[in-house]
């Protein structure tokens, strides 16, 4: 196995301190590279640079990409390059819209929008509520797709059966948070 | 809101987890930042504190003795008898001051040695004396010229054993006999020892 496929089985394998040596490893060479390419401060290539790090990061978790056929660097540098050239564009639609009136979003989607946000708040406050117990066994389960038997692995549970009462649970405490909350 | 949507708890998952990971990635770099533009501070640190433990503990280089001494020593001309090669009636001290002007140092004490200690006059305990600093013999040196000094040679002898106790490696004897002879306003050899001392500094 060489370092990549050992770095990527790593981040799937939900080691999230993996992330900081990914960071260290080519952010000089991405700093080089991305200020002869781009338009941009440093300060807005640094912030680029960690959200094309997480991006990769949880591309690999969501299994994404499971393998690489180019270099960890060159995808890696790939995803900056699409977040660099998107914030340039931003850049540029900020200038022209300057003097231009705002355009009103149409009410329904506005509205969808509007109430998908606000689930998506409630969800996250529920979490947040539920105590970190729950939250890390939610996350393995939904965000990872950890089966019950390799979570009670990590998290020390007796069976995979344990993990599911325990899980079922937390999705109803959580259920409960949520309709206190919408109430 | 009864049912919660996996898809959905999925989403807001990854934005909690992209959020907590992008707190991670910030303070990491914030702390590097601050350790970046500290290093040339640290640099500079330690470059000053290098310097100071050189100053500190750099052994002063103590000043070569006898190279002074040959770049200092000018033989004291011979004031006692004139030479007169060639005369058979010449007495030891004759011979061995020819010898001594001369520059053969060697053979001036071999004359001196024919001398008995008791009749040996002032002056030559003082030509004795630079003949033994001729030969580089430090010690016999010193022994005549400070007799010498003692004598109506002071001023000379006092110039002569300054730069044989230098030659001999005795600094701090050798500075304060200099300065003493460089604060005599009168002392022939004032000049020459205010050079010599500065040259020790």
């Amino acid at each position: 196995m060489n370092a990549t496929a050992e770095l990527l089985g790593a981040i799937r394998e939900g080691e999230e301190s993996i992330i900081g040596r990914l960071y260290d490893q080519h952010r000089t060479r991405f700093m080089i590279w991305a200020k002869r390419k781009f338009p941009l401060e440093s300060t807005a290539l640094i912030d680029i640079y960690q959200d094309a790090v997480i991006i990769l990061y949880q591309n690999v978790v969501e299994e994404k990409v499971t393998e690489l056929s180019s270099s960890l660097e060159t995808y890696l540098f790939g995803i900056a390059k699409h977040l660099c050239l998107r914030e340039l564009r931003r850049r540029r639609r900020a200038i022209s819209q300057e003097n231009e009136i705002p355009e009103v979003a149409v009410a329904p989607e506005f509205l969808r929008q509007e109430e998908q946000d606000h689930r998506q708040t409630l969800l996250k406050e529920g979490l947040r509520l539920l105590g970190e117990n729950c939250r890390q066994m939610i996350e393995y389960f939904y965000y990872y797709n950890f089966s019950h038997e390799v979570i009670a692995e990590r998290m020390s549970y007796k069976s995979a059966n344990a993990v599911k009462t325990q899980k079922h649970r937390c999705m109803q405490q959580l259920k409960d948070l949520l309709k206190n909350a919408s109430s | 809101m009864s049912d919660i949507n996996p898809e959905e708890l999925k989403n807001v998952l990854r934005a909690e987890m992209r959020q907590r990971l992008k707190a991670e990635l910030s303070s990491k770099e914030a702390k590097a930042s601050i350790r970046r533009r500290l290093r040339p501070l640290s640099w500079a640190a330690t470059v000053l504190l290098a310097a100071l433990a050189l100053w500190f503990f750099w052994p002063t280089a103590a000043p070569d003795g006898p190279a002074l001494f040959a770049e200092h020593f000018k033989p004291l001309p011979n004031a006692l008898s004139p030479t007169i090669r060639g005369q058979e009636d010449q007495v030891p001290l004759d011979q061995a001051l020819m010898f001594y002007d001369g520059g053969n140092y060697a053979e001036a004490l071999q004359q001196f040695s024919d001398i008995p200690e008791a009749e040996l006059p002032p002056g030559g305990l003082m030509y004795r004396g630079l003949s033994y600093l001729g030969v580089k013999d430090w010690n016999n040196a010193i022994k005549d010229l400070a007799r010498a000094e003692a004598g109506p040679y002071q001023l000379s002898a006092s110039w002569y054993r300054a730069l044989a106790i230098l030659a001999k490696g005795d600094i701090d004897e050798a500075r304060n006999r200099l300065k003493t002879i460089r604060d005599e306003t009168e002392h022939p050899f004032r000049e020459q020892a205010e050079e010599l001392l500065s040259k020790m500094e």
